[in-house]
């Protein structure tokens, strides 16, 4: 009897325990990360008697939480990918966003602006269609500016997403660090009975961790979690911490990364983040972000430099030499702060056509100079000065040290400081820089055309140039134009061959023209300054034609082809993240399902373990009443 | 399979929350009408539409430019055809006044009209534009190119054209200069010019003249000779240093031909008068006029003045000739570029057509689908709400 009795109390006790964890099961149903817990019985060692065995009943062995290590390291990593996506399309869309404002983008400011230069070329005298222009081209500066602030507030934006997130990795891997040492102290206190609950928000952080950034987990023996990031740089080793934290790039400083105090950095962030939400904003950057700066840049640095180029060289309304339509750029270099020599190299460009949207670094190995497209590597060395891309990098000023390190990126700034440098009508430069006339005396028919202005150029004329026809100019039968004024000397020019037309190119002044047809002898042309001729509309026409020319990027594109190219990037870039983030997404809605299903509360499933550890708790309860009458009816018979 | 409920709970959410963001997706093609909202949509037709939409950018600046070059050149036509009209008058007068039959006070009221008429021509030349721009002063459209200074008119503009793009790659010129419109025509008969001297006494006119391909180009006088007057007229033919080319006995109305010349003399020149054959030179038209005139304000007494008077009239219709075919070849060049305008203008409009037909086709809304999808999108929404209402109501703790 004292053994039926004892039977029927640990059965009771049993059930008692089973109710209890059904009903934590119940109370968590809804508690996220929840892990369902259960009862495990072990029957109590059996008594031996001389004719064997006979049970003792049954006792909780352990409680359990169901659990699948390989679905929650599924989980979690799916969780970082998607996580990663996540952001990347959150922020790509943003620039997206930016770039398609379909009735006032970019594309739109440019086409405007050439209209209105267009409209000047058709009416080169007349005010109205000037003050459009400067309108037009304020309204492109407001753009390109509006552009820039936009992506320049995104790239705060950036900064302060990385900085926020490095401050939750480091408070999670505080809390992971503190659970640690719970666990640890719980199972070395509790004979290895597993804290279930501890676990369960332990995987709750690691899986919040996870979103932040890609890490491993390693489990120990004593049950601590070791969490690693990157190519296994330890955030947490059981209750030690390592914190990460932020600065910005040696040579960059808007680009904030991310790094570990004391250990030297590559400064490349990426090695530690290797996914979850930071990598997804370090992504966003390096191939959204500072692309768009960069390309909008170039797009701001070529039209003003090649406006500049042809308006410089024009005539304006008074007769005077054109100025900058637009204001110029000048490119700053950054030292890597660990430099330690003295060089400043200082860079100056050239052909704009031929500068590429790209960083540019230039490092010093003990002997020579390198300089380096970042894109795609193309790379230029010797002693300098350093010439790629339309740029000259002088690096004559100082001395330098091997390992110095600088980076330049010409376009990165340009939107920003792309400004009007004029204002007044009368001074677009619309006309030619130079006029030719021929007297009526001229009875050949010979004529001067298609006079063009060198970049680089001594105009206007000291005087006016006259070029007379001779036909013993270079000696006897050798038929040739006296030159008087400019360079002077003469022209070689036979109008038994050379009728069809000849370029003649006073390199010294810096202009050239074509004669054709037969002069007589004595026909004579002057070349002078263009001081009056208002109804003239060569200079501006140049200006016009920069809209069809390939004048950017290697003199592959058009500012506009450009401009359309940079969206389709663009778009393609968040359209694959977007089909990355579908995939993702649904790889983890299915791994977190087939975890869930595993380790998450069934309430019907509970509602069945209620009945049944009612039934068997009201079963044992009859187990003691039988166990009394038993006694009560021995008690009675000897009585 | 055992299902957690709190799992079952979110499948559902996240199934609705799908289907709302694509029925939203749906609802936002349906209010803008586009099927491209943002590049990422579709990132190649975004780009394409922003290049076709740029191209009709241009054409539409192309058209513009097109009109005014049209306005401009029509104009410039319009003005040279009365320009034409009044030389057409002058020459009739001129012929008119050239007839042996005037007397002097006839002469001098048809050489009135002519003055008329040049005063009327220099005006002409000196038209303006809508916007008030000298449309004959090349470049220097600010003022009047031609000015009657000290009885010749002269041009004071600059000898450049204005170009306007109408095309991509092409360009027009919209006008010309007065230069090459009126002043550059070569006198005579485009090579060569007939000069009687101007000292000449003789009743000699200079009739019909030409030249061939043997033609060298030279300042070549004829000198008449006659010692006595029962002698022979001679005549000897010098070129420009004074050497002799042609020697011959003059003939009234015979043809004198030498090194590639030709000409006819009517009439009986004097000893010592000279006719002079010089290579042509630039003529304007106002010259031309203003020499008839002033042939034919002069009276002509005499003889001696009344071959002038024919030599000087002959000699200004000659250039006068000359000027209206030059002006014929200005129009006809205007008329080229006008067709060539109108061709490249079409060339625009086809293309604008093509390229809006494409842009339509890429970014706008198939509405048919549209409309059908949304439909399709919001039964299985809604399918998926009762749904779920439905599962969500069954639980064994009803029952217990």
């Amino acid at each position: 009897m004292p053994d039926l009795l004892k039977v029927a109390a640990n059965s009771l006790q049993s059930w008692q325990q089973a109710l209890n964890t059904t009903g934590h099961n119940i109370a968590n149903a809804n508690t996220e990360g929840y892990s369902r817990q259960s009862v495990q019985f072990e029957t109590v060692d059996a008594r031996r008697y001389g004719f064997g065995f006979v049970g003792q009943g049954a006792t909780v062995s352990s409680v359990e939480r169901a659990h699948n290590a390989f679905l929650t390291a599924q989980v979690q990593e799916l969780t970082s990918s998607s996580a990663r996506y996540e952001l990347f399309t959150e922020f790509s869309a943003r620039v997206d966003d930016i770039l398609s404002g379909s009735e006032n983008n970019l594309n739109t400011s440019m086409q405007r602006f050439f209209n209105a230069v267009s409209e000047v070329a058709a009416s080169p005298g007349s005010i109205p269609e000037r003050q459009v222009l400067i309108g037009e081209a304020s309204n492109l500066v407001d753009r390109q500016q509006s552009y820039f602030r936009l992506l320049q507030n995104l790239n705060e934006n950036v900064n302060s997403r990385i900085r926020s997130g490095v401050n939750e990795i480091n408070s999670l891997s505080d809390s992971i660090a503190a659970i640690n040492k719970q666990i640890t102290s719980s199972i070395a206190s509790s004979n290895g009975a597993t804290p279930n609950d501890l676990l369960d928000q332990r995987d709750r952080l690691i899986e919040r961790l996870s979103q932040q950034v890609s890490i491993t987990t390693v489990e120990q023996s004593d049950g601590s979690l070791n969490v690693l990031v990157g190519k296994g740089q330890a955030l947490v080793i059981g209750s030690q911490i390592t914190h990460l934290d932020t600065k910005f790039s040696d040579t960059d400083s808007t680009r904030l990364e991310v790094f570990v105090p004391g250990q030297v950095t590559s400064g490349d962030s990426t090695e530690l983040i290797g996914g979850g939400e930071l990598r997804g904003v370090i992504d966003f950057r390096s191939r959204i972000l500072n692309p768009a700066i960069d390309k909008i840049g170039l797009i701001a640095l070529g039209i003003s430099e090649s406006v500049n180029a042809n308006h410089v060289n024009g005539v304006d309304l008074d007769g005077n030499m054109g100025g900058n339509f637009f204001g110029t750029t000048s490119i700053t270099v950054a030292g890597d702060t660990q430099n330690t020599g003295t060089t400043a190299p200082a860079v100056t460009l050239g052909d704009v056509t031929q500068v590429r949207a790209s960083d540019y670094s230039l490092a010093y190995d003990g002997v020579q100079w390198q300089l380096t497209r970042m894109t795609d590597n193309v790379t230029v060395s010797g002693p300098g000065p350093l010439v790629l891309d339309g740029l000259t990098v002088d690096v004559s000023s100082g001395v330098p040290a091997t390992g110095d390190n600088f980076v330049f990126n010409p376009a990165r700034s340009a939107s920003g400081t792309f400004s009007l440098a004029i204002s007044e009508p009368r001074k677009i430069a619309a006309a030619g820089p130079l006029l030719a006339n021929s007297p009526l005396s001229n009875a050949g028919s010979a004529e001067l055309q298609n006079i063009t202005v060198a970049p680089v150029n001594t105009l206007p004329l000291a005087g006016p140039i006259t070029l007379t026809f001779n036909p013993d100019a270079l000696g006897v039968g050798v038929p040739g134009y006296d030159v008087i004024g400019g360079p002077g000397g003469t022209i070689a020019f036979d109008p038994a061959t050379e009728s069809a037309g000849k370029t003649i190119t006073f390199a010294g002044i810096g202009i050239s023209f074509d004669l054709n047809g037969v002069p007589a002898t004595g026909d004579s042309f002057t070349l002078a300054n263009n001081s009056s001729a208002i109804g003239d509309n060569r200079s501006i026409q140049n200006i016009a034609e920069l809209q069809f020319q390939s004048s950017l990027n290697g003199g592959s594109d058009s500012f506009q082809d450009f401009y359309s190219s940079l969206v389709a990037s663009v778009g393609v870039i968040s359209n694959q993240a977007n089909e990355n983030l579908d995939i993702e997404t649904s790889l983890l809605q299915q791994a977190q399902s087939y975890k869930d299903n595993v380790i998450g509360v069934n309430l019907d499933e509970e509602a069945a373990d209620l009945l049944r550890f009612q039934q068997a708790y009201q079963a044992s309860a009859q187990l003691v009443k039988i166990a009394d009458e038993m006694f009560q009816v021995l008690i009675n018979s000897i009585r | 399979m055992r299902i957690s409920t709190l799992q079952m709970y979110k499948q559902s959410v996240q199934s609705m929350q799908l289907q709302q963001s694509e029925l939203h997706r749906t609802e936002a093609q349906l209010a803008s009408g586009k099927r491209i909202n943002k590049p990422s949509d579709d990132p190649t037709g975004a780009a394409k539409v922003l290049d076709l939409t740029s191209t009709i950018g241009v054409i539409d600046q192309f058209s513009r430019n097109v009109a005014g070059a049209e306005s401009s050149l029509a104009f410039e036509e319009n003005v040279i055809a009365s320009v034409n009209n009044s030389l057409q008058r002058v020459r009739e007068l001129a012929i008119q006044g050239n007839n042996a039959t005037n007397s002097d006070i006839d002469r001098q009221a048809i050489a009135q009209e002519i003055n008329q008429k040049l005063d009327e021509l220099i005006g002409l030349a000196n038209s303006r534009d809508g916007k008030g721009e000298y449309i004959f002063g090349g470049f220097t459209v600010d003022n009047p190119p031609f000015a009657d200074v000290a009885g010749s008119v002269v041009y004071q503009g600059d000898q450049n054209q204005r170009f306007v793009q109408i095309g991509e790659g092409t360009q027009t010129a919209v006008g010309d200069s007065g230069d090459r419109v009126f002043s550059r025509v070569a006198s005579g008969d485009g090579t060569i010019e007939v000069v009687a001297g101007s000292a000449n006494t003789g009743s000699a006119i200079v009739g019909e003249f030409g030249h061939s391909n043997s033609y060298q180009r030279d300042n070549y006088t004829i000198a008449f000779s006659q010692a006595l007057s029962t002698d022979p007229i001679t005549y000897v033919i010098t070129d420009g240093v004074g050497a002799s080319v042609s020697t011959g006995t003059y003939a009234d109305g015979e043809s004198i031909a030498f090194t590639g010349v030709h000409l006819r003399m009517n009439g009986t020149p004097d000893d010592g008068d000279t006719v002079n054959i010089n290579p042509s030179r630039n003529a304007s038209v106002f010259e031309a006029v203003r020499g008839i005139a002033n042939a034919l304000s002069r009276p002509a007494p005499d003889s001696t003045a009344s071959a002038k008077l024919h030599n000087e009239v002959a000699q200004g219709l000659a250039n006068l000739d000359q000027g209206l075919d030059h002006l014929g070849s200005v129009r006809a060049s205007i008329g080229s570029r006008l067709n060539n305008i109108d061709a490249v203008q079409n060339i625009n409009q086809d293309l604008k057509l093509q390229l809006q037909t494409v842009v339509s086709q890429t970014q706008d809304l198939d509405y048919a689908e549209a409309i059908s999808r949304f439909n399709l999108q919001l039964t299985s929404l809604q399918a998926a709400q009762q749904a779920f209402v439905k599962t969500s109501g069954l639980t064994l703790f009803q029952y217990l």
